[in-house]
């Protein structure tokens, strides 16, 4: 257990997504958008990249689609203005602006760096909460 | 005429003859100033269109629709279609539209300039802005756009823009595709390098 500050406080997760990849299907019926092939996503200051993403959206208030859930394969790694982190899997709910990254889970400050097996990272907050075999790794390095 | 005492009376016995004098110069004149009548330039018409139409066999408004195997219904009609003279089941129309009810309940609207129709294959190949509106609110514009009937498989080979309620799409080409035998739900796949821009509060 250890809580982790990924520099990213009050997060707007309304704000525009940009994404950008090789290949997208959109099963309209199904209401998912699936992209494959070096997925980038950026929102605001925080740019996520993995190797398979998808988009869970449905018919908003106003009657347009609204994104729920974006969840991530394959290589995730997730970059705030001042921290990193990487993971294999990563679940994104825009309404509870909440990311739940998994999978040997590596998270690099500076010069420090923990892993786990779990991130839940609180985008309106700011805080990250790592669970499961927590390690960190201080890098003397240069002293 | 009679010497009358009165002025009263002068003027009255002078207009009596001036009076119909002037009126009947006024008459006179009426033909003097009909407005000349051509008669070559009455019925306008133009001879433009009798010559394409002696030379070119085509046909106005043709409609051909028909159901494909996966039960979805289609039509395509175009203002005019000229027959290919060497191949009869081809024809090239202009100012296409096609309309497919997909079996989900989705309606697709297509409009293209022109579009070359191969009856035999079944297929239509749109070129010239086409627009793709789908009733569920999506609109997709591209350069060209390839229609097998048969296999109810529509897809662009140059690049597609997709417009949503609040998202705008670019990709390299889009494939709208039944999974499975042609019943399935119907997946519409972006490639050849994709960018999304999706702004909830537009």
């Amino acid at each position: 257990q250890a809580t982790v500050r990924l520099g990213v406080e009050n997060h707007d997760s309304a704000q525009p997504v940009e994404i950008t990849s090789e290949e997208l299907s959109l099963n309209q019926q199904g209401g998912t958008a699936t992209f494959t092939g070096g997925v980038i996503v950026g929102q605001g200051d925080v740019v996520m990249t993995c190797e398979r993403m998808v988009v869970e959206y449905g018919s908003g208030d106003e009657g347009g689609n609204e994104i729920r859930v974006i969840r991530m394969f394959g290589g995730v790694t997730f970059a705030g203005p001042t921290e990193a982190a990487e993971a294999e899997e990563a679940v994104y709910t825009l309404s509870e602006d909440t990311i739940v990254l998994t999978g040997n889970v590596l998270v690099t400050q500076g010069a420090t760096a923990l892993s786990s097996d779990r991130l839940t990272y609180n985008l309106a907050s700011g805080a990250g909460q790592m669970e499961g075999r927590v390690k960190t790794i201080l890098n003397p390095g240069n002293n | 005429m009679r010497a009358y005492d009165n002025a009263y009376s002068r003027i009255v016995s002078w207009l009596k003859v001036l009076l119909p004098l002037l009126a009947l110069a006024i008459l006179s004149t009426l033909f003097l100033v009909a407005r000349t009548i051509d008669p070559a330039q009455d019925i306008p018409f133009s001879d433009i269109d009798i010559d394409e139409l002696m030379n070119e066999p085509r046909i106005g408004g043709p409609t051909f629709s028909g159901m494909t195997e996966g039960g979805a219904a289609f039509s395509l009609s175009a203002d005019r279609a000229v027959p290919d003279p060497q191949n009869t089941g081809r024809l090239s129309g202009s100012d296409v539209r096609a309309a497919i009810d997909l079996p989900e309940g989705i309606r697709v609207d297509v409009v293209s300039d022109t579009a070359e129709i191969d009856n035999d294959a079944r297929t239509a190949g749109m070129t010239g802005d086409v627009k793709i509106e789908s009733s569920n609110g999506l609109t997709l514009e591209s350069g060209d756009l390839t229609i097998d009937f048969d296999a109810l498989r529509l897809w662009t080979d140059s690049a597609v823009t997709l417009t949503a309620p609040d998202m705008t799409l670019d990709a390299g080409h889009a494939e709208l595709v039944s999974e499975g035998d042609g019943s399935g739900p119907y997946v519409l796949v972006f490639k050849g390098g994709v960018k999304l821009l999706y702004d909830p509060k537009q």
